[in-house]
C-alpha cells in the first residue's frame, strides 16, 4: 500500500462521506421519507383527557403550583378551547405555498408586525404571578394542544410584553380602535449565498434564541424545519449582523438623509 | 451494459428527484411582495415616545411608513427589551382620526382653516395683551420644543405664565431634590438596579409603570442573584407579587414610616456617623412650610423623631412594628446596598416635598448614598419631564439650566444668551399650573388675568384635577380663548377654540431627557399626515407672525428675529414650513440651550455627540483627548468630575453652600380629606401597564386597547360582598366633587385592602380626575391625585 | 467492463445561462443531462473511476455560470474496488 490519493486533500473514503453529508444538508428533506422523524415526547406535562368546561381537567403536579383556589379558579378551563388547534407535529413533507401563507397569516393575527411579542390567546390571572412557564417553558401538551415554547430565555414578568388579546372580564371592548398601521408581515426568506446554500436567518435572533420554538418539530407547518434531527442551527444558518443590531455601531445617517 | 444503463437510469431518477425536492423544500414559494422587500426596511434609533424610563427602540421604516419596532440592544437603559407599549409605539402614529388640518371654532363648531389664518389668530390673541397670554406645556415636549416655548414666552412676550403638565407629576420630586441637595435630579442611575441588594418601592408599581426597569431587577433572580424587594404600598399589585415583603400602609402615612426608620437609626446609633458629620446638616419645617426650612441641630432632630417609635408608627401606618425594625436593620447595615424607587405615589401628595425629602434623608442618615446600588432614585412618568420641564425649566418661576426669574444675575445671563435687551425678562414668577387654570376660569372682574392659554403636547381637560373648577368655567367666560396643539382629538381639543395638528414622535426631529439624566436624540423618519406640523415650528411661526406685525418682543437686541437661524451666513426662513428642514432647527436650538447647562453642572455635550449615542447622562464633560464622558454617579468622588479631588462625596450645590446635603425632619400630619361616614372609602388613581397618560395614543392601538379597554374601580372583595356588589357590576363612584359610573373589578389588576378603591385615569370616557382633590403640596404646588374620600353606590338603589 | 463510477449529481446554475451551459455540459461526453428544474440540472456522471469523477466534478464546478455541484449518490458497484490504490502513472 502506498500513500492514499489526495486529489481533494482528503482520501477517497472520506470523499464518499462528504458526498453523503452534502446530500443530507443540501437536499433538505430528501432523506425524510426514508427515515421518518419521530419527535421525542414533550417533557413535563402529559396530555390530559379532556378540558371542556363540563369536564374540568385533573391538574398534574406540574400545574398544581400555579392552579388557583380563588374566585377565578375556573378561568383556565374554558380558555383551552380558545387555543389554536393544529400545533402538533404533522407528517414530514415540504410545505406548500398555501400552507406557508396560512401559517404566516396565523402568526400575523396574533402580532402587530413581524417581531412584535404575540398576544395571549387565552385568559390569564391579571395580577398574581402568572404561571406561564408551567406550560410555555417546555411546550406542554394540554388537551391535545401544544403550548408554544418560549423563543427567548426565561424572564419573569411575562405580562410586560405579552398582553391578552381579548378584554379581561368583566371589562368590555366596545369596538377596536381604527388604526392604519400596516406592520411588516413576515421576515421573508433569508438570503442564500447560492441556490443550494443554507439560508441566512431572516430575522433577529435576539429574543428568538430558541429556534425550535417556531421552527422545531412542534412548530407550525410551513416554517417548521425539514431537518429537525440537526440541533445546531447556527452551524449552517448564520444570523444577520444588521438584524441583530451588530452592524449599528456606526452613527446613523446625517439628518438630511432622513427628510422623507 | 444492461446493468450499467439501469444504474444510470436510477441515478438520473435520484438526481431529478433531488432537484425537485430542493426546488420546493429549499427555495420555497416565492415570498409575498412585502416579505421580499423585508430587507428594504431601514432601521434607526429613537427613544420610546411613552414614559420616563427612556428605552431606545429601533424604528423600521419602509415606503415612508413605520412598519416595525425592535428593542435597541445597544441602549444601556433597556438592552433590547421593551414593554408592550414600546413594542407597539409605532401604531400611535397611525390612528385613523389623526388631526390633519388647523380647526377654528366658528358658531360653536370646529371648521378647517389654513395655517396662515391660524397664525393670525394666535398673533391677534397675543397682541390683545401679551401679559394675559399663557403657555401650558408638557414633559412630552422635546427639549428644543420646550426651549423654543420658554424663549417665546419669557424672552419674547416678557411673560412668565408658562408651566408644564410636569407640575402635576414631578414638581414634588424637584422640590425634594432642591430642599435636600440644592439642585434638581437624581444622583443615582439605573445601574444601581443591577447592584442593589435591597430595592424599596415607595408607593410605586414599576411592574406596570416602569416594566423594563422592574425586569432589570427581577431578572437578576433568574440569573441566581439575590435581591430583596420591599413593596411599601397601599394596594396589592403586580409588583407586590414579586416582592419579599409587602407592607400595606394607610394612605399618606409614608411620612411616619420614613420617620420611624430614622428614629431607630438614631436611637440605636446605627446611622452612618462619619457620613453625616462630613456631608450633612439637619433641617426642619418652617411655618408656613417652605423650600428652605429651618436649620436644626442633631439633638433637636433626635428630639423630634422621638415620638416615631415602631409601635407608634404601626398605629399610624398599619405597618407592623417588626417591619419597621426590619427596614431600620437593613438601613443600619453598611454592607447592604439599598436603592429606593418612587414615582407618583410620593409626588402626587399634599406633603409631596416633605416625603421626597424624608426618603432622601433616610438614605443620607444611613450613608446609603454615593455607592453603586445605594441610591434614592425618583422615577419620572413622562419621556422628557427631566429633559424639558426640569432642565430647560419651562416652569413659571424658572429659566434654563436651573436659573430662576427673581434672580437678576440669572435674568441677565439669559438675556445675554438670547441676545435680547436688558430687562426683557419679567422678574415676577408667573402662574403655576393650578393657578393658571384657576385664573383662566375666573372672570376678569374677579381677578382672572389669563385670557388665552396655548396648550401643547398634553391634555389638561383630562389630566387636571377637579376639571369642573379649573377648566369648564373658562368655556363660559366671554373672551377666554383656548389654543390646543395635538395629534388626535382629545378631551381638550373638544373644548378648544383653535386646534392645531401636530407632528408626532419620529415625524419630527427631537430630543428627550429621561429619569436618569440621560439626554437622547432622534431624527425625523417619516412625514406627518396632512398638514400636521412640528410643535416647535408652530411656536417659531407664531413668533414670526408677531415679528412681521412689528411686535418688539420678537426682535433681539440687533433687531433680528428672535429665532434668527443662519446657514452659511444666510438667514433661513424656518417659519416657512417648506423651508423648516433646510436646517436642523433642533441642533441650532440645542447648541444655544447648551450654553445654559454648565451653571448647575448639568453640562451637555454638542448635538453631534447625541447623534452617535443612545443618550448620554449629564454632566457630560469633555476629556483631554477631545472625547465626551458622561457621569453615572453624581456627587460621588469616583465618578463625578465636579467632586473635589480626594472627597468620596461632595454636595457641590448644597443649599447651605458648604458642601452639605440636608437631612430633614417633617412630621406626619393628616391629609386634607379623610374617609368619614358619608364618604367611607379612600380613592386612589393611577395608571395601568397598557395605557400611558390620558390614553390618547395607547387607546388608539388595538393590541393595547383590547387588553385594557376601559376604566374600572378596584374594590376589596369583602367590601363588595358587604355592599352586595358583584364583580363586573356597574356602580356609581361619588366624591364631594363628582360622580362617575364604572364597572367594579374585584381581584383584577390589583387588590386594594378593605376601605380602599382604585381607578385608572386613562379612559377619556370616564374622567376620574373630575372626582379628585385639587389640594396640593404647599411647596411644589403639585395636586394629590392619590387620595380623597369616596363612596360607592349601587345603581338603581340607595346603597352606600 | 473496466472500473467505473456512476454518480447522480445536481448542477446548480445561473438560470439565465441554462441553454449555454447545457451545450457546454453536453459536449463533455461523460454527462447525461436531465431536464432543468428551477436553477438545477440533474445529471448522471459516468467516469472510469473515482479519481476521474473528482476531476470531472471540479471541472464542472469551475465552469462559469455554475454555482454549486451536489453529489446525490455514487454507485461504485461496477468499479473494481473501493480501496485506495495508486492512480496509474502517479
Amino acid at each position: 500500500m502506498t500513500e492514499p490519493d489526495r486529489s481533494f486533500g482528503i482520501d477517497r473514503r472520506a470523499w464518499l462521506v462528504i458526498g453523503a453529508a452534502v446530500v443530507t444538508v443540501a437536499a433538505a428533506g430528501f432523506m425524510g421519507g426514508a427515515h421518518p422523524y419521530r419527535p421525542p415526547p414533550a417533557p413535563g406535562i402529559e396530555p390530559v383527557a379532556s378540558a371542556s368546561a363540563a369536564n374540568a381537567p385533573v391538574p398534574s403536579y406540574g400545574d398544581l403550583a400555579g392552579s388557583r383556589r380563588g374566585p377565578n379558579e375556573g378561568m383556565y378551563v374554558a380558555a383551552f378551547d380558545k387555543l389554536a388547534p393544529g400545533l402538533l407535529p404533522a407528517p414530514e413533507r415540504p410545505a406548500t405555498e398555501d400552507e406557508r401563507r396560512a401559517t404566516i397569516e396565523a402568526r400575523r393575527a396574533r402580532r402587530a408586525f413581524d417581531g412584535a411579542p404575540p398576544q395571549i390567546p387565552h385568559a390569564i390571572d391579571q395580577q398574581r404571578f402568572p404561571s406561564c412557564l408551567t406550560c410555555h417553558e417546555s411546550g406542554a401538551l394540554l388537551a391535545g394542544r401544544r403550548a408554544p415554547v418560549m423563543s427567548h430565555q426565561r424572564m419573569d414578568n411575562c405580562v410586560q410584553c405579552h398582553v391578552v388579546a381579548e378584554a379581561p372580564k368583566p371589562l368590555a371592548l366596545d369596538a377596536p380602535p381604527p388604526n392604519d398601521f400596516v406592520g411588516l408581515e413576515t421576515s421573508g426568506s433569508g438570503p442564500r449565498a447560492w441556490a443550494g446554500a443554507p439560508p441566512q436567518i431572516p430575522h433577529t435572533t435576539f429574543m428568538r434564541e430558541n429556534c425550535a420554538s417556531c421552527h422545531g418539530p412542534g412548530g407550525a407547518h410551513g416554517i417548521r424545519t425539514s431537518h429537525p434531527y440537526r440541533q445546531s442551527c447556527n452551524q449552517c444558518h448564520a444570523s444577520s449582523a444588521t438584524k441583530d443590531q451588530r452592524a449599528l455601531n456606526e452613527a446613523p445617517p446625517p439628518w438630511e438623509v432622513n427628510k422623507p | 451494459m444492461e446493468r450499467r444503463d439501469f444504474i444510470k437510469a436510477s441515478a438520473m431518477t435520484a438526481a431529478t428527484a433531488a432537484a425537485s425536492r430542493l426546488a420546493v423544500a429549499q427555495d420555497g414559494v416565492e415570498p409575498s411582495v412585502s416579505a421580499r422587500h423585508a430587507g428594504d426596511v431601514r432601521w434607526q434609533k429613537a427613544p420610546c415616545r411613552f414614559c420616563g424610563t427612556g428605552c431606545h427602540v429601533q424604528v423600521g421604516v419602509k415606503g415612508g411608513k413605520v412598519v416595525a419596532i425592535a428593542g435597541d440592544q445597544q441602549a444601556e437603559v433597556n438592552r433590547g427589551l421593551l414593554c408592550v407599549k414600546g413594542y407597539h409605539v409605532a401604531l400611535a402614529l397611525y390612528g385613523k382620526d389623526r388631526l390633519t388640518r388647523p380647526l377654528l371654532r366658528k358658531n360653536g363648531k370646529l371648521v378647517p382653516i389654513s395655517w396662515n389664518e391660524a397664525l393670525d389668530v394666535i398673533a391677534d390673541r397675543v397682541m390683545l395683551d401679551p401679559k394675559g397670554f399663557a403657555f401650558y406645556g408638557s414633559g412630552q415636549w422635546t427639549i428644543p420644543e420646550g426651549y423654543a416655548a420658554q424663549k417665546f414666552m419669557k424672552g419674547g412676550l416678557s411673560c412668565n405664565h408658562i408651566d408644564p403638565n410636569a407640575r402635576l407629576c414631578m414638581a414634588s420630586a424637584v422640590t425634594g431634590f432642591l430642599a435636600v441637595y440644592g439642585v434638581d435630579e437624581p444622583a443615582g442611575v439605573y445601574d444601581d438596579l443591577d447592584r442593589a441588594d435591597v430595592v424599596i418601592l415607595w408607593g410605586n408599581n414599576p411592574a406596570e409603570m416602569h416594566p423594563v426597569l422592574f425586569s432589570r431587577i427581577i431578572d437578576r433572580r433568574v440569573r441566581g442573584e439575590k435581591v430583596t424587594i420591599i413593596d411599601l404600598c397601599t394596594r396589592h399589585t403586580r409588583s407586590s407579587q414579586h416582592a419579599d415583603h409587602v407592607l400595606l400602609f394607610k394612605p399618606h402615612t409614608d411620612l411616619a414610616i420614613a420617620n420611624g426608620i430614622m428614629h431607630l437609626l438614631v436611637e440605636r446609633g446605627t446611622f452612618d456617623r462619619e457620613f453625616v458629620q462630613r456631608h450633612c446638616a439637619f433641617r426642619g419645617d418652617n411655618e408656613p412650610m417652605d423650600l428652605a426650612g429651618k436649620p436644626i441641630d442633631f439633638a433637636e432632630f433626635k428630639r423630634r423623631l422621638a415620638e416615631y417609635t415602631p409601635e407608634k408608627v404601626q398605629e399610624i401606618s398599619g405597618v407592623s412594628a417588626d417591619a419597621i425594625r426590619m427596614m431600620a436593620d437593613l438601613f443600619g447595615k453598611r454592607d447592604v446596598r439599598i436603592t429606593s424607587l418612587w414615582c407618583m405615589g410620593m409626588n402626587q401628595h399634599t406633603r409631596g416635598t416633605a416625603i421626597n425629602a424624608l426618603v432622601h434623608s433616610v438614605h443620607l442618615l444611613s450613608g446609603h448614598f454615593g455607592r453603586p446600588g445605594d441610591a434614592p432614585t425618583s422615577l419620572t412618568g413622562q419621556p422628557s419631564a427631566c429633559g424639558t420641564a426640569r432642565e430647560v425649566g419651562t416652569l413659571a418661576h424658572a429659566l434654563p439650566g436651573g436659573r430662576v426669574v427673581p434672580n437678576a444675575a440669572h435674568r441677565a445671563e439669559s438675556e445675554q444668551i438670547w441676545n435680547v435687551p436688558e430687562g426683557r425678562i419679567n422678574p415676577k414668577p408667573g402662574h403655576h399650573t393650578v393657578l393658571m387654570w384657576e385664573k383662566f376660569s375666573t372672570p376678569p372682574e374677579q381677578g382672572g388675568d389669563i385670557h388665552t392659554i396655548w396648550v401643547q403636547v398634553t391634555n389638561p381637560a383630562h389630566s387636571l384635577p377637579n376639571r369642573h373648577a379649573l377648566v369648564d368655567p373658562s368655556r363660559k367666560i366671554p373672551g377666554r380663548f383656548l389654543i390646543v396643539s395635538d395629534v388626535y382629538p382629545t378631551a381638550t381639543t373638544e373644548i378648544a377654540d383653535l386646534v392645531l395638528p401636530s407632528a408626532l414622535w419620529v415625524e419630527k426631529n427631537g430630543m428627550f431627557g429621561n429619569s436618569e439624566r440621560r439626554t437622547q436624540q432622534w431624527y425625523r423618519m417619516v412625514k406627518p399626515p396632512g398638514e400636521a406640523r412640528d410643535d416647535c415650528w408652530q411656536i417659531i411661526a407664531a413668533a414670526r407672525r408677531l415679528f412681521e406685525r412689528g411686535f418688539e418682543g420678537m426682535k433681539d437686541k440687533d433687531g433680528r428675529f428672535l429665532f434668527h437661524t443662519e446657514k452659511a451666513g444666510k438667514e433661513v426662513p424656518i417659519w416657512d414650513f417648506a423651508r423648516y428642514y433646510d436646517v436642523n432647527v433642533d441642533e441650532h436650538l440645542f447648541e444655544e440651550y447648551r450654553k445654559f447647562s454648565t451653571y448647575k453642572h448639568k453640562d451637555l455635550a454638542p448635538y453631534s455627540e447625541y447623534v452617535k449615542a443612545r443618550g448620554l447622562r449629564w454632566p457630560v464633560v469633555k476629556q483631554p483627548d477631545g472625547s465626551w464622558k458622561e457621569t453615572r454617579w453624581r456627587f460621588a468622588g469616583f465618578d463625578d468630575p465636579y467632586v473635589k479631588k480626594g472627597e468620596n462625596v461632595e454636595f457641590y450645590h448644597s443649599p447651605t453652600n458648604d458642601g452639605r446635603a440636608q437631612i430633614w425632619f417633617s412630621p406626619y400630619v393628616l391629609p386634607p380629606e379623610v374617609p368619614d361616614d358619608k364618604f367611607p372609602f379612600w380613592l386612589c388613581t393611577g395608571r395601568v401597564l397598557e395605557h400611558w397618560h390620558t390614553g390618547t395614543m395607547t387607546m388608539r392601538i388595538p393590541q393595547l386597547r383590547s387588553a385594557m379597554p376601559e376604566a374600572y374601580v378596584e374594590m376589596n372583595r369583602d367590601d363588595a360582598r358587604r355592599l352586595g356588589i358583584q364583580n363586573g357590576e356597574r356602580v356609581a363612584l361619588e366624591t364631594r366633587r363628582g360622580t362617575l359610573e364604572l364597572p367594579v373589578w374585584i381581584d383584577g389588576r390589583g387588590s386594594p385592602p378593605p376601605g380602599s378603591l382604585f381607578v385608572p385615569f386613562f379612559d377619556e370616557k370616564r374622567l376620574i380626575n373630575e372626582l379628585t382633590l385639587q389640594a396640593h403640596c404647599p411647596i411644589s404646588k403639585e395636586p394629590d391625585y392619590k387620595k380623597c374620600a369616596a363612596r360607592v353606590r349601587r345603581l338603581g338603589s340607595g346603597g352606600a | 467492463m473496466g472500473p467505473v463510477a456512476i454518480a447522480a449529481i445536481l448542477v446548480t446554475i445561473d438560470p439565465s445561462q441554462d441553454q449555454a451551459l447545457r451545450a457546454v455540459l453536453r459536449a463533455r461526453g461523460d454527462l447525461e443531462l436531465g431536464e432543468t428544474i428551477g436553477a438545477r440540472i440533474p445529471a448522471v456522471l459516468d467516469t472510469g473511476d473515482a479519481v476521474e469523477a473528482e476531476r470531472a466534478l471540479r471541472e464542472i464546478w469551475d465552469l462559469p455560470g455554475v454555482s454549486f455541484v451536489d453529489v446525490v449518490s455514487v454507485d461504485f458497484s461496477e468499479a473494481s474496488e473501493l480501496s485506495p490504490e495508486p492512480a496509474p502513472g502517479s
